[in-house]
């Protein structure tokens, strides 16, 4: 099952903090089917701060005392997901992990084949 | 009371079981949006019509034509627009015309897919007509109408549900009719199946305009129809012999009430000498895209 990545880089800052994502899309060929995504993050902060990156709610990792820091991660899609950034307890920067496919969207057919007949 | 009982009938379904998303396996009950669909089924088959003087329908040539954007679609006749296509139970505003005329007439609207070419192999098409009937032709013409409505679609207990709520836009018969059905699919080594039960209700009105006689069209003597219930049962099978060919067989019967009144006796409608629809075709289907 194929799926890629969209090499689309996404870089956010506010006045003390600054991050770059990347890449921020899955493609995937099958719309049925979870999309493996590695991603990497990049901060930097004006001050030494204490900094949590998260995924879905989830903590990825936490840095203390630090003025900047990265990290590779290895997920898999079957929605988009929302990426957060923590300094100091709050929430400073946000960033969805987006989910597309090569296959065109299906629904359920509405009137039964032939009925006409 | 009936469109209190159909909603309780919803609502029960509807706290069973969570419903499940378009299965991409599941080809012959989801599409892709956004393209057209068209498949043409050859073979053999008619669908029957209750009424004296009417003519079977030879069923040798069958049009599937289907399209789905992500709200809108016309799929065989029914042009819609679903409010939140991916939710578990999807309402829909629809509108088609109205299938009743087609009994009355060969060039309906309703009958814009079909094709009279060769004989019914079920037999005569004409009915032997006995001298206390009416026979189609000597009818005033029966209007063909719009009908416009909303649909509910929804999966419950295994089944897919449908409910659907008909009135006449087009001012031709001024009344409603309901349907509700019911239809579980399975696939397996012999094929692809499908089994379906449905119960119609048509008011009082919608009979009348279409099935009730005048007293100029019957010796000075008026027939009324009542509100009708008209249950179905149909079964469709289909069998992939590549991405493009299959084998396909297909069966319905609708029964229908016969009876209508005067102001002095009710008996059998003089229009009406069957008291069931019946449709069937075997035969071959081509997926052209």
């Amino acid at each position: 099952m194929l799926s890629s990545a969209a090499h689309a880089q996404s870089g956010q800052c506010t006045s003390q903090l600054c991050w770059q994502i990347e890449p921020t899309v899955c493609v995937s060929d099958n719309s049925a089917s979870p999309c493996p995504l590695t991603f990497s993050l990049h901060w930097q902060s004006t001050l030494p701060a204490a900094v949590c990156a998260e995924l879905a709610g989830e903590s990825l990792k936490c840095w203390t005392n630090q003025s900047a820091g990265e990290l590779t991660h290895q997920t898999s899609l079957t929605e988009p997901l929302q990426l957060q950034l923590r300094i100091n307890g709050e929430i400073q920067l946000r960033q969805q992990l987006s989910l597309l496919s090569r296959q065109p969207a299906r629904r359920k057919r509405l009137v039964a084949p032939w009925s006409v007949f | 009371m009936l469109v209190r009982m159909i909603a309780s009938l919803m609502l029960l379904g509807l706290g069973l079981f969570p419903a499940r998303a378009c299965e991409q396996t599941d080809a012959t009950a989801c599409v892709a949006t956004g393209t057209w669909q068209f498949n043409l089924a050859m073979g053999a088959g008619y669908r029957s019509n209750p009424l004296y003087g009417g003519r079977n329908w030879p069923l040798w040539l069958m049009p599937d034509v289907s399209y789905y954007a992500q709200h809108w679609f016309f799929d065989n006749g029914t042009l819609g627009y679903t409010l939140a296509p991916s939710a578990p139970v999807q309402l829909s505003l629809v509108s088609r015309f109205n299938e009743e005329a087609g009994y009355f007439r060969r060039a309906s609207p309703a009958n814009l897919f079909q094709r009279q070419g060769i004989a019914s192999i079920d037999g005569p098409q004409e009915k032997f007509l006995f001298s206390n009937e009416l026979k189609v032709d000597q009818l005033a013409k029966r209007p063909w109408a719009l009908d416009a409505g909303l649909q509910l679609d929804w999966q419950a207990l295994g089944l897919q549900w449908r409910a659907n709520w008909w009135h006449d836009i087009s001012d031709q018969y001024r009344g409603q009719h309901l349907k509700l059905g019911a239809g579980y699919a399975w696939t397996n080594s012999t094929g692809e199946w499908r089994l379906s039960a449905a119960l119609a209700w048509k008011d009082k009105a919608l009979m009348n305009t279409y099935y009730g006689i005048s007293a100029a069209e019957h010796n000075g003597q008026q027939w009324q129809v009542s509100a009708d219930w008209q249950p179905e049962i149909s079964w469709q099978w289909q069998y992939p012999l590549n991405h493009r060919w299959s084998l396909l067989s297909m069966f319905r019967y609708r029964w229908i009430n016969q009876q209508a009144s005067t102001k002095v006796i009710t008996g059998q409608n003089p229009l009406m000498q069957e008291a069931s629809v019946r449709s069937w075709f075997v035969g071959l289907n081509y997926r052209f895209f």
